[in-house]
This record gives structure tokens, C-alpha cells and sequence, in this order.
């Protein structure tokens, strides 16, 4: 394994830790359980960003960017803009564990 | 004024003076509410903004320490001869709002997207902040950190929505930290004084134990 593939397999892993966070995050906010557990964090091209099924993107949206009659709960940006630094550490942590299961700190 | 109320007024001012036209009307105002208006109001005022303040950031990566010296107290006092104030560095915010527009014409949301694409370029943005004081502006860096296109149909009439993330650049002192934090302990009031400031009205209606 390559330092690209090590890093990338930590990538996946950091968006799997950070998945179940997202959801207690929108969850706390208000968010409805039934949209929020059809979503997850995930990696793509070296970025992470929040994934979802097209047949819930119009509630999505309005969730986050509120309608004529409900205001903005934005839980994605506000998620995405926490973790730009908090996410290092959680890739270095899986970066660590990858690593130590190669044998690459014996 | 203070810490994100500063930024709120500013920003609504900024936004003050858009306007579109039609074959109705040459010139018809865009108004700018905080929050969301009443669905009666607005009905009858298309096109209109709103804003939001959606996040408040501590920006640590902007944090410095020491101490300031001036003799206006970051402009919330007027100055006095050989008086000078004291303070630690400010801490750094950003002050995060969604800012969105609404029109049921075409023709008024391009002309809102034209306006708004003018005053959230997508750098070298700015906001004129003004001191509590009303003496000294300060531009504050102004950035577009999102902009989403969410038209939809609403009672079977189309509405054209546009949502724009602004982050805007801010700082509050630590003493300015600390009154935020501060939780009332006690409040006293007279019941028999009968020297009532003016523009103050007596309280008649508490009981003993209120």
C-alpha cells in the first residue's frame, strides 16, 4: 500500500467516524430522524462532503436553507465548517491505526 | 452599537437601495427584513431579502495576544483629555449569515441576482461597520461562501429563491465577553418612591414575595 492508498483508505475512514456525529448533530438541531439517518459523510476525490438520496433532496434543501415560511436550520455548513480543522484529527487517528496495522510503527 | 448587532444593522443597511422594475413599476424597492417576516406581509411586498445570522465562528486562527491603548474605548466613549483606556487584545469572530432573496418575476430575480452578485463578489468583499460612537468606520473583510439557487412552486405560482452564505469578519472584547456572561443576580426595585424619572412609570401591580 502507497502513501496515496494509505491516505486515502484513512480518508474513509475519518467520513465513516465522522458520519454518526453528523447525525446527533441534526438530530440536536431539530432535524427529522427520518431524513437524517438516510445521510452520511463521505469522502470523494480527497474531500468530504455529506451525502443523501435524491428523493430527500428538496426536503434537504429546505431544511438547510428554509422555505418562505420556515427559517434556515443549516446543520451541513455549519457541520462542514467544524470539521475543516476538526476532521485532521480524526484522520491522523485513522491514518495511525492503518498504519500501526501494517506494522509501520514496529 | 455592540458586538453582532453592529454587523446586523450594517449589513441590512448594505443591502438597503436594491431595487427592480417591471411594466408596472419603473422602480419598485426590494425590502431587506431580519428573519422571516409574516407570510401576510410578504405576500404583498415580493420581491424581498431576508437575513440570517445562521453561525457565530470564534476564529482562533486570527487570535492575537497584548494589550490597546486608546482614549475612546473602541469608540463606546467619547474621548477625555489625558484619559486613556486599557484592554486586552480583542477575540476574533466570524459572524456567518444567510442571506436570501425572493421574487415571484423573472425578470426581478435576475435583476436582485445582478445587484446581489455586485455586493457578495466572490473576493475583495467589504462591509462598513460604524463605531458605537458613529466617529469611525472600519471595513470589515466580507466573503461569499455559498451561493445555492432554490426556485420552487409555491401555491402553484412559481418563487424564485436565492440563498447566499456571507461570512463576515468581527471581534469582541474580552470585557465585552465577560458583560454577555454576566447573569443578574438581584434586581431592586422601589415600590414607594415617589420620584419617578422621567419616561419611567411607577409598578403598581407587584405584590410582596413578586
Amino acid at each position: 500500500m502507497n502513501i496515496n492508498e494509505l491516505s486515502n483508505k484513512a480518508l474513509v475512514q475519518a467520513a465513516e467516524r465522522l458520519t454518526p456525529q453528523f447525525r446527533q448533530e441534526a438530530l440536536n438541531a431539530g432535524w427529522p430522524a427520518q431524513i437524517v439517518m438516510q445521510m452520511t459523510v463521505e469522502e470523494q476525490e480527497g474531500d468530504l462532503y455529506i451525502s443523501y438520496p435524491p428523493n430527500i433532496a428538496g426536503q434537504v434543501d429546505d431544511l438547510e436553507y428554509g422555505t418562505p415560511s420556515t427559517p434556515p436550520n443549516a446543520i451541513i455548513r455549519i457541520f462542514m465548517a467544524d470539521h475543516t480543522d476538526g476532521t485532521e484529527d480524526i484522520f491522523e487517528s485513522a491514518f495511525e491505526d492503518i498504519a500501526s496495522g501494517l506494522g509501520a510503527f514496529n | 452599537m455592540t458586538f453582532i448587532l453592529a454587523e446586523d444593522a450594517a449589513l441590512k443597511n448594505y443591502l438597503g437601495g436594491l431595487t427592480v422594475s417591471d411594466e408596472k413599476a419603473p422602480v419598485r424597492p426590494v425590502k431587506v427584513f431580519f428573519g422571516y417576516p409574516d407570510v401576510e406581509i410578504t405576500v404583498q411586498t415580493y420581491p424581498y431579502i431576508t437575513l440570517e445570522l445562521i453561525d457565530v465562528r470564534v476564529a482562533k486562527d486570527r487570535q492575537t495576544t497584548g494589550r490597546m491603548y486608546d482614549s475612546d474605548n473602541r469608540g463606546t466613549v467619547a474621548p477625555v483629555v489625558n484619559r486613556v483606556y486599557g484592554y486586552d487584545m480583542p477575540i476574533p469572530y466570524d459572524l456567518v449569515y444567510q442571506v436570501s432573496s425572493y421574487a415571484r418575476n423573472p425578470r426581478h430575480d435576475r435583476a436582485i441576482l445582478f445587484q446581489m452578485q455586485q455586493r457578495f463578489p466572490a473576493q475583495y468583499g467589504s462591509l462598513e461597520v460604524s463605531n458605537a460612537l458613529g466617529t469611525e468606520t472600519a471595513y470589515r473583510h466580507m466573503f461569499l461562501d455559498g451561493f445555492v439557487k432554490r426556485d420552487m412552486i409555491e401555491d402553484g405560482r412559481r418563487l424564485f429563491r436565492n440563498a447566499y452564505t456571507v461570512r463576515v469578519v468581527s471581534e469582541m472584547t474580552p470585557y465585552g465577553a465577560n458583560n454577555a456572561l454576566s447573569t443578574v443576580q438581584t434586581v431592586e426595585i422601589n415600590r414607594i418612591t415617589n420620584e419617578i424619572p422621567d419616561g419611567l412609570t411607577p409598578v403598581t401591580h407587584l405584590t410582596q414575595g413578586d
